[in-house]
C-alpha cells in the first residue's frame, strides 16, 4: 500500500522553480531518503507534503485522500521534525512535547503518558523538567524530534535532523529513526549526508534542482551506472596467478594484471570476495593488501550530476 | 534640517527673552552651526564622533554659562552620535531623552517636545534614507538587466537571420555537390560515348553500337548510383550518431569563437537512433544556448558517457553561469523531448552552465 | 479547547520574560513614583498636598429662580470654605464672554428651567470639580422640591441638614483625596502602559516565525483561527493581570484614588488594553519585517503618551497641540477617568469604551483578513 504519492507536484517562487513537475510515491513501512544537496528542494517538497507551501501545480495524495481536501485528517497522521529547531526556549522540555501533542487532541492522562514515552524516545525524560536553554545542540535536535512523535503519527518527515550535531547524537538520531520504523511508522528521511541515507533507508530519492533524477533501493541507484566493483589485490610476486582460474570464479568479469596488482572486476551483487580469496590462500600466493572499489550513492550523484553533494 | 529649526527656535527665544548673556549665546550659536557644518564634510567615524562630542561639550558649556535653552540642542547630537556607534534604536532614544531628569522644570516639557520631535524626524530620515538606497540599487540593477535584455534581444536576432541564411546555403551546397559527385559524372561519360557514338554511326556500326551499349550501361550505372546514394543516405544509425554530433559541434567550432570539445566514454552502440535524435536536438540547443547567454565563455565541453543503465550527456560551458534563471522554451523542449524517452534534464548554474540529459538504456 | 491551550501558552511565555514583565509593572510604578514625586510643582505650582480645584477658582452666576436663592447660597458658601468663590454676575456684563476671556473659571445661570454651566475649560480638572459640585447640588436640591411636594412637614429637617451638607465630600473630594499629583500619575501612567501592550502584540504572531514553531502549529490539526484567538485571549490575559498589578500597588501603596465605579475602571482599561493589542497585531501584519513595527509602535505610543498627558497634564491648549491633543486616544481615555473617578460623571464612559473597540475592531479585522491570505503563520 502506498501512504504517499505525489504527482506533477510544482513550486514556484516568482520565476524560480524551486520543485519542477515532482512524481513520486512512498510505500507504507519505507524509510524513504530524500537526498540532494542544499537548495535542491527538499523542504519545499516536504513543507507542500505538511501542508506548510500551496502547491502551483500536481497532486499530493496521503492514504488515498488528495491532501489539500481532508487538510485536518492528514494533518493528524503526519509529524514533521522541521529543518530548523522549532521549540519554545522559555517552555520546558516537558511543557513543550506536551502543548504540541494537546494540539493533536490528546488530552488528560494520555496526554502525559504520550509525552513522557516521547521524551523516553529520545532520551530526555530525566532532562523533562529542564529548559531547552540549557540543552546541547543534538538534545534539542531530539527535543525537536519528540515534539513531532507524540501523536503517533503514521508518517514521520524528518528535515535533515541531524545538521550540525555531534557524532553520538547522531547515531542516537540514526537508531530512532530505524526503531521508529519497526513501530510501524513510516519516515521520509532528508539528508544531504549521503551515509546516513545509505545506511538507514530503503529507498531513495535522488534530488537536484527541483526534480527527480532517479529513485530506487540504493542497490538500483549504484547499478544504474555499473554493475561491477573493483577488487585490487597486491600480491608478492604474479608468477602463479592463473588469471583463467580467477575468471572462472562465478561473477567476476574481468581480470588484469598490472605488476604485482591484480584488478578483478566484479558484478556488484556477486558476494563472492571469498572465493576469490581462498584462491589465493589455496594456492599459496600471499596477499599484501587488498582494496575494494565500490560505487556508494555519493559516486552516483556524482556521475549523475557532475557535482558533488557537498556543492552548494 | 531639524537642527536649523531647532538653531531658529533658540535664536527666537533667546532674543524675545532678551537674555543676559547675549553675546556668549550668539558666540556659542555660531561656534555650533560651524561645528556642525564641518561635520557633514567629515567621513571617518572616529572624527566624525570626536566632533560631535566636542559639539555637546559645547552645547553643555552654553548651558551653564548662556541660557539652559540650549539643552534642546542635545538630542539631536546625542542620536547622530549613538547612530554611529550602534544599530539599535532603544538606546539612542533612551540616551537622548534621559537629560529631562537634570534641567529646570520650565524647560522640561519643552525639551521633551523637542527630543521627541527630534527622535521622529531623526528615525524617519534613517528610515528614507536606508530606503532610498535600496531604491537607488534596485533601479541600478533593473537598468543593467534591461541593458542586456535589449543586447540579448538584438543578437537572438541576427543569429536567427544568420542561422537562417547559413541553413540555405549548407542545403544548396549539399545537393550541388551530390549532384556533381554522382549524376554529373555519370551523365557526362555517357555523353561522350553517345558523341563519339554519333560520329561512328555512319562510319563503323558495331563499334557504334558498342560505344551506344556503353553510354547505356554507364547511365544504368549512374542510376544504380543515385540509387545507392539516396539508399546510403540511411547508413547504421548508430555510426551516424556520435559522427552526427562530431559534425554538429564540429561545424558550431568553426563558425564560433569557443572551443569546443567531444569526448565520449562507454558503449556508445547501446544508445539508439531516436535517443541520439534527443541527444543532438538537446546538444544543438545547449550549444545555442551557450552562445546566447554566455558571451564570456571560451570553452565547451560535450561529454556523453554510457553507463550502465543510462545514457548522460552533458554540455558545459566555463562562463559565469547563473544561480537561478528562468526556464525559457529551449529548457522546456529539451525536458520534454527527454521525458518522452523516460529520461531527465538537469540544468545547473552553479558552476558555469551545463546541460545534463539523462536517457535511460531500453535494452537492459 | 486548542484556543485556551494557546492562550495558556501565551501566559506562560509572557510570564517567564522577566524583562518584559519588569517593564509592564514596574515601569509605570516607577514612573509614577518619580513623575508623582518630582512633577507635583510642574503640577500645580504649589504644595504637595494642595488640591488643584480650589485655589483660584471663580464662578461667576446669575439667578432669577427666587425659591433657590436660599439653598443655593448654602451651597456657596460651603464651596467657598473649599476656595470656590461664587460672584454674582454684575449687569450689563455677558458670563460667557468673561469666561472665555478667563476672567473666570466658570459661569453659572440658574432661571425656572434649570442651571447652566459654562466651564472655562471642559477638561481640566477644576472645572470636573465645579460640575460635580453643581449636579450634587441640584440633586439635592430636586430632593427637596419632591419633598416639599410631598411631605412639606418633613421640609425643615432636610433643609436644616443640608445647610451642613458637604457637597465636596458628596464628590469624594475629601481634601486629602483630591488629585494630588500622585492620583493623577497613577491614573495617566496605567493608561499608558496599557497601551504598551500593542508592543508584545506587535510579536505575537512574528515570534512564533521566527522561532520556527510556527510551522509546528501550521502542521497541527487546528485551524489558523484558532492560532490567531488564542494568542489573542492569551495577550489579553496577561496584560489585564499586569494593569490589574499596577493599579493594586497604586492604591495599595500610594493611595491612588480610583474612584468608586471600580467595574467601569477595568472595563475602560480592559477594552484598552484590547485596542492596544489589536493594534501591534495589525501593524505586525502591515510590515513584512519582523522588525519594522516596532520603531512606529514606539513612536505612536510615545506621542500618544506625551499628547495624551501621560508625562504631564496638558491644560489648555490650541492649535496643533490641541490638534495633537484630540487625536491621541489617551486624552479620551483619561478624560473619562476623571471625570468618572471626580466628578462622578459617566458621560464619557461610553464614547471611551466605544472609541477602544472601534479601534480594536478595525486592527482585529485587517488582521484576520492579512493573516487568511498569507501561506503559513
Ligand atoms: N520562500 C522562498 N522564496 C524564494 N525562494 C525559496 C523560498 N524557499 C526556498 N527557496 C528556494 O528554493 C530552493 C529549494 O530550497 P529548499 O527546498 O529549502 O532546498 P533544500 O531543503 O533541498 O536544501 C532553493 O534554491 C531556495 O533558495
Ligand atoms: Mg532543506
Amino acid at each position: 500500500m502506498n501512504i504517499l504519492e505525489i504527482k506533477h507536484l510544482t513550486k514556484k517562487f516568482g520565476d524560480f522553480i524551486a520543485v519542477d513537475d515532482m512524481s513520486l510515491t512512498v510505500g507504507e513501512g519505507e524509510i524513504f531518503g530524500f537526498l540532494g544537496s542544499n537548495g535542491a528542494g527538499k523542504s519545499t517538497t516536504i513543507n507542500m507534503i505538511s501542508g506548510l507551501l500551496r502547491k502551483n501545480n500536481g497532486s499530493i495524495k496521503m492514504l488515498g485522500k488528495e491532501t489539500n481536501k481532508h487538510p485536518i485528517f492528514i494533518k493528524k497522521h503526519i509529524g514533521l521534525v522541521p529543518q530548523e529547531l522549532a521549540i519554545y526556549e522559555d517552555l520546558t522540555a516537558y511543557e513543550n512535547v506536551s502543548f504540541f501533542a494537546g494540539l493533536y487532541g490528546l488530552r488528560g492522562e494520555k496526554l502525559r503518558s504520550r509525552t513522557i514515552e516521547a521524551l523516553e524516545f529520545v532520551g530526555l525524560a530525566e532532562k523533562h523538567k529542564s529548559y531547552p536553554k540549557s540543552f546541547s545542540g543534538g538534545m534539542k535536535r531530539r527535543l525537536n524530534i519528540a515534539c513531532a512523535i507524540a501523536h503517533q503519527p503514521k508518517l514521520i518527515i524528518m528535515d535533515e535532523p541531524t545538521v550540525g550535531i555531534d557524532p553520538q547524537s547522531r547515531k542516537y538520531i540514526l537508531q530512532s529513526v530505524q526503531k521508529l520504523n519497526e513501530m510501524g511508522c513510516t519516515i521520509i528521511y532528508t539528508s544531504h549526508y549521503m551515509e546516513e541515507v545509505e545506511e538507514i533507508c530503503t529507498k531513495i530519492a535522488i534530488i537536484d534542482h527541483g526534480k527527480i533524477i532517479a529513485d530506487g533501493t540504493k542497490e538500483q541507484l549504484k547499478s544504474l551506472i555499473t554493475d561491477s566493483k573493483l577488487i585490487y589485490i597486491d600480491v608478492k610476486d604474479t608468477d602463479h596467478v592463473d588469471i583463467d582460474a580467477i575468471k572462472a570464479i562465478p561473477g567476476v568479469a574481468n581480470v588484469t594484471l598490472a605488476e604485482n596488482t591484480i584488478q578483478i572486476h566484479t558484478e556488484l551483487g556477486a558476494n563472492n570476495l571469498n572465493q576469490i580469496i581462498s584462491y589465493f590462500i589455496e594456492n599459496k600466493i600471499e596477499i599484501r593488501t587488498l582494496d575494494e572499489k565500490e560505487p556508494n550513492l555519493e559516486t552516483v550523484f556524482l556521475t549523475l550530476t557532475g557535482r558533488t553533494l557537498r556543492d552548494a | 534640517m531639524s537642527k536649523l529649526i531647532l538653531i531658529f527656535f533658540i535664536m527666537l527665544t533667546f532674543l524675545y527673552a532678551a537674555a543676559p548673556n547675549l553675546a556668549w549665546g550668539i558666540l556659542f550659536l555660531l561656534l555650533y552651526i560651524s561645528l556642525n557644518i564641518t561635520i557633514h564634510l567629515l567621513k571617518q567615524r572616529y572624527i566624525v564622533s570626536l566632533f560631535l562630542l566636542v559639539s555637546v561639550t559645547i552645547t553643555l558649556i552654553a548651558c551653564v554659562q548662556a541660557n539652559p535653552i540650549f539643552i534642546l540642542l542635545m538630542p539631536l547630537s546625542i542620536l547622530e552620535l549613538c547612530q554611529l556607534w550602534t544599530k539599535k534604536t532603544i538606546i539612542p532614544i533612551v540616551f537622548a531623552i534621559s537629560p529631562v531628569f537634570y534641567i529646570q522644570q520650565e524647560l522640561q516639557a519643552v525639551f521633551l517636545l523637542v527630543a521627541i520631535y527630534t527622535i521622529t524626524i531623526f528615525t524617519f530620515e534613517k528610515y528614507n534614507e536606508q530606503k532610498h538606497v535600496k531604491n537607488e540599487q534596485q533601479l541600478d540593477w533593473m537598468r543593467n538587466t534591461n541593458q542586456k535584455l535589449i543586447k540579448q534581444i538584438h543578437e537572438n536576432d541576427t543569429y536567427l537571420k544568420q542561422s537562417a541564411y547559413m541553413f540555405r546555403l549548407e542545403e544548396r551546397n549539399r545537393i550541388s555537390q551530390q549532384i556533381h559527385d554522382d549524376v554529373g559524372h555519370a551523365i557526362t561519360g555517357a555523353l561522350i560515348q553517345m558523341e563519339a557514338s554519333k560520329r561512328m554511326l555512319h562510319v563503323d556500326k558495331e563499334k557504334a553500337e558498342e560505344l551506344l551499349q556503353n553510354a547505356i550501361g554507364i547511365t544504368q550505372e549512374g542510376i544504380e548510383h543515385i540509387r545507392l546514394t539516396l539508399k546510403n543516405m540511411k547508413p547504421s544509425t548508430e555510426q551516424v550518431g556520435i559522427n552526427r554530433l562530431k559534425l554538429i559541434i564540429d561545424e558550431f567550432t568553426a563558425k564560433h569563437d569557443k572551443q569546443t570539445i567531444l569526448t565520449y566514454d562507454g558503449d556508445i552502440d547501446q544508445v539508439n537512433a531516436f535517443q541520439w535524435e534527443v541527444i543532438q536536438k538537446n546538444t544543438t540547443e545547449a550549444l545555442t544556448n551557450t552562445m546566447k547567454y554566455a558571451e564570456n565563455s571560451t570553452q565547451i565541453a560535450v561529454n556523453v558517457i554510457v553507463l550502465n543503465k543510462l545514457v548522460k550527456v552533458e554540455v558545459k560551458d566555463n562562463g559565469a553561469g547563473a544561480e537561478r534563471f528562468e526556464k525559457g522554451l529551449g529548457i522546456i523542449g529539451m525536458e520534454e523531448r527527454s521525458a518522452s524517452m523516460g529520461g531527465q534534464v538537469i540544468v545547473d548554474g552553479t558552476n558555469g552552465f551545463s546541460v545534463t540529459t539523462l536517457l535511460p538504456l531500453q535494452s537492459n | 479547547m486548542n484556543i485556551l491551550k494557546i492562550a495558556w501558552k501565551e501566559v506562560k511565555h509572557d510570564f517567564r520574560d522577566i524583562r518584559t514583565l519588569v517593564f509592564m509593572i514596574a515601569f509605570p510604578i516607577v514612573l509614577m513614583l518619580i513623575l508623582g514625586t518630582a512633577l507635583t510643582g510642574a503640577f500645580d505650582g504649589g504644595d504637595f498636598d494642595d488640591n488643584i480645584a480650589l485655589d483660584d477658582m471663580t464662578v461667576l452666576y446669575e439667578n432669577s429662580n427666587e425659591p433657590i436663592q436660599q439653598p443655593f447660597d448654602a451651597f456657596t458658601k460651603e464651596l467657598e470654605k473649599s476656595g470656590i468663590h461664587f460672584e454674582r454676575l454684575s449687569k450689563g456684563t455677558n458670563g460667557k464672554d468673561q469666561v472665555e476671556e478667563n476672567q473666570a473659571d466658570a459661569y453659572l445661570s440658574i432661571d425656572e428651567d434649570g442651571a447652566k454651566l459654562y466651564l472655562n475649560d471642559q477638561n481640566s480638572i477644576g472645572g470636573s470639580v465645579i460640575q460635580g459640585s453643581l449636579a450634587s447640588f441640584v440633586d439635592q436640591y430636586n430632593l427637596i422640591t419632591e419633598i416639599s411636594k410631598a411631605a412639606p412637614e418633613k421640609l425643615d429637617t432636610v433643609l436644616t441638614a443640608s445647610t451642613d451638607h458637604d457637597y465636596i465630600k458628596d464628590q469624594t473630594l475629601l481634601p486629602d483625596q483630591q488629585p494630588g499629583s500622585m492620583d493623577y500619575y497613577a491614573i495617566v501612567m496605567t493608561t499608558m502602559i496599557a497601551l504598551y501592550a500593542a508592543i508584545s502584540a506587535a510579536h505575537l504572531i512574528t515570534q512564533e516565525r521566527s522561532r520556527h514553531t510556527a510551522d509546528r502549529l501550521m502542521i497541527a490539526p487546528i485551524k489558523k483561527s484558532e492560532i490567531f484567538m488564542g494568542k489573542l485571549i492569551g495577550s489579553i490575559a496577561i496584560n489585564t493581570v499586569c494593569i490589574a498589578l499596577v493599579v493594586a500597588f497604586s492604591i495599595i501603596f500610594f493611595h491612588a484614588n480610583w474612584g468608586e465605579h471600580l467595574g467601569l475602571v477595568a472595563l475602560i482599561l480592559l477594552t484598552e488594553i484590547i485596542m492596544a493589542i489589536s493594534f501591534g497585531l495589525g501593524l505586525s501584519f502591515l510590515f513584512k519585517t519582523p522588525t519594522a513595527p516596532m520603531p512606529v509602535i514606539m513612536i505612536v505610543l510615545q506621542l500618544a503618551a506625551f499628547f495624551g498627558g501621560a508625562y504631564f497634564p496638558i491644560g489648555d491648549a490650541d492649535g496643533l497641540l490641541k490638534l495633537m491633543t484630540n487625536i491621541s486616544p489617551l486624552t479620551l481615555e483619561n478624560d473619562a477617568m476623571f471625570q468618572m473617578i471626580y466628578a462622578n460623571d459617566l458621560s464619557l464612559v461610553i464614547p471611551a469604551i466605544a472609541m477602544n473597540l472601534g479601534i480594536s475592531l478595525l486592527f482585529l479585522v485587517f488582521s484576520t483578513f492579512a493573516l487568511s491570505r498569507r501561506e503559513g503563520l
